[in-house]
């Protein structure tokens, strides 16, 4: 009986304690703990799809020609200080 | 009425986190507060990227371009909007699913070779830009009557100090109220009395200016166009995203900033080509924006005249702590150094020590009598053309890594119709930008 009374002194006083308000907490991220993000560790060799292949070729081309337009103007600006 | 509560008192378990008011860990009642609260925390990387965009560089572009052709090209200025978003909405999906930086990703991903192509490409170029935001300054404070010897050296210890307060936190409100100052803009563009009505027709419905179509008003398209964004956009909101431990739950938040950021920056550029059409509608002639603020400031009242200054200034600061911190960041993620603005000097050296050597170098060579300024500027032209396609690209690539980024932040298929469109959009940009720069004779009648 003193157990179950016991119990019941407990509930009671459960009760009468005011209970948090119900929220949603709200947590700068600054001040919040690290999340685990995705790994890069073991990351196999980058997959391109077929898009992204011919994406890369083409900023090689064009650096390539970029190259190819600098050093004609480098050599247009010298043959002009010749003259 | 939703009650904010803080957490120290309501809620058990939950200790009263650190910070201040804006920033303390909190209770509330209503998931709307929440969202409210979260995204004003989460607020501040998309805002700064963006609106540093609006540089000296492009303040000078987008007057000039008032200047030129009045409200020709306000609508323009629709364009920009998803161009930026969507790019840069990119990089927030890869800071927050990785937490690392930009230059980090392309070496791991990319190899050492394209890793060192991108970082000195990038370094190079930032240092060009830094030189321009500096002759910025000095230009602006000359018309107000400051030497170069005192505006320049004094602009560059206040970067430095900016930055060196061990709090990124700090930083980020002092930088956001320099990007909301830019608000300031608008008025200025309101004193040139042009209608509502105008202004709305003129950017919703794209005209040609009086003389037809010239090589002079394509140009401008192109180059305004062509620096919506630049390289070290994409470097600096994602190591920015990664400083500030945004997490998978802020996704939304951030590109809600992302967003609010580029409507403010496109207000903002419509502003400053409203007051550059203030000359338009005066038939005064242009030359850079300081001389601008000269010749309207009997017009238009001294007010005008030194808020034009001031904002010119601003427009500077803003875009050299932003570029200053991209080339620190990548330059740091590089050599695998400590980097974060959450550190004290001692702890992270070399990342500050890097920003402070980009920020004095490039103050000092504005002092340097008769420097090159004009070569500088070509350099910047043709070292962004050269890297930002490149750039773009391997974020593509990035962002179509499913390895890397998990279905979550994978792009979509709708997203990669939408970014391969303004990738071969700023790819075709910047191949005339930068033949127009390396070869001027190739368009004979362009400005």
């Amino acid at each position: 009986m003193t157990c179950s009374t016991g119990t019941l002194d407990t509930f009671l006083d459960l009760d009468a304690v005011p209970a948090a308000p119900p929220g949603y907490v709200v947590i700068h991220p600054l001040h919040d703990a690290p999340e685990a993000k995705r790994s890069l560790d073991g990351l196999g060799p980058l997959r391109l799809t077929p898009v992204c292949r011919t994406a890369l070729v083409a900023v090689r081309c064009y650096l390539a020609a970029i190259m190819l337009l600098g050093a004609w103007r480098v050599v247009s600006l010298l043959s002009n200080l010749r003259q | 009425m939703t009650a904010i509560t803080d957490t120290s008192k309501t809620a058990p378990g939950i200790q009263d986190g650190p910070g201040d008011f804006l920033s303390r860990t909190r209770v509330v009642r209503s998931p709307w507060m929440q969202r409210i609260l979260t995204f004003l925390m989460v607020f501040g990387p998309g805002l700064i990227v963006m609106e540093a965009d609006n540089d000296a560089g492009a303040v000078s572009t987008y007057t000039q371009a008032g200047a030129q052709f009045g409200l020709k090209l306000l609508w323009l200025l629709l364009l920009l909007l998803p161009v930026t978003y969507f790019c840069q909405e990119m990089v927030v999906r890869l800071g927050i699913a990785t937490g690392e930086g930009h230059a980090a990703l392309i070496y791991k991903r990319f190899g050492r070779w394209w890793g060192h192509f991108s970082l000195f490409d990038l370094e190079l170029v930032n240092f060009f830009t830094l030189v321009t935001e500096f002759a910025g300054i000095s230009l602006a404070f000359a018309a107000l009557g400051v030497t170069p010897w005192v505006s320049v050296p004094l602009a560059a210890v206040g970067l430095v100090a900016l930055v060196l307060t061990g709090s990124y936190l700090r930083w980020e409100r002092i930088t956001i109220f320099l990007c909301l100052l830019d608000a300031a803009w608008i008025w200025l563009g309101c004193k040139g009395g042009f209608s509502a009505a105008e202004v709305g027709r003129a950017t919703l419905v794209p005209s040609l200016p009086l003389g037809g179509l010239s090589f002079d008003y394509v140009f401008l398209v192109i180059a305004i166009v062509g620096t919506t964004i630049a390289p070290w956009q994409l470097f600096f909101q994602q190591s920015c995203v990664a400083d500030k431990r945004l997490r998978f739950k802020d996704l939304s938040a951030s590109r809600w900033d992302t967003l609010l950021g580029a409507v403010f920056t496109v207000i903002v550029a419509g502003g400053m080509m409203l007051a550059g059409a203030c000359m338009f509608s005066r038939h005064l002639p242009y030359t850079d924006p300081a001389q601008m603020a000269l010749a309207l400031g009997p017009r238009l009242g001294p007010a005008f005249r030194s808020a034009l200054l001031m904002l010119m200034v601003n427009a500077s600061i803003l875009g050299t702590t932003a570029v200053s911190l991209s080339s620190a960041w990548a330059w740091a993620e590089a050599r695998g150094w400590d980097r974060s603005l959450q550190l004290k000097f001692r702890q992270a050296p070399g990342f500050y020590l890097t920003y402070v050597a980009a920020v004095f170098l490039a103050a000092a060579i504005v002092l340097i009598p008769r420097a090159p300024l004009q070569g500088i500027i070509l350099g910047v032209q043709v070292l962004a053309g050269v890297m930002l396609p490149s750039a773009l690209v391997f974020l593509q690539i990035l962002l179509n890594d499913k390895e890397l980024l998990g279905e979550r932040f994978v792009n979509r298929p709708w997203n990669n119709r939408i970014n391969w469109t303004i990738i071969a959009l700023m790819f075709a940009l910047s191949a005339v930008l930068a033949a127009q720069a390396l070869l001027p004779g190739l368009f004979p009648t362009a400005a």
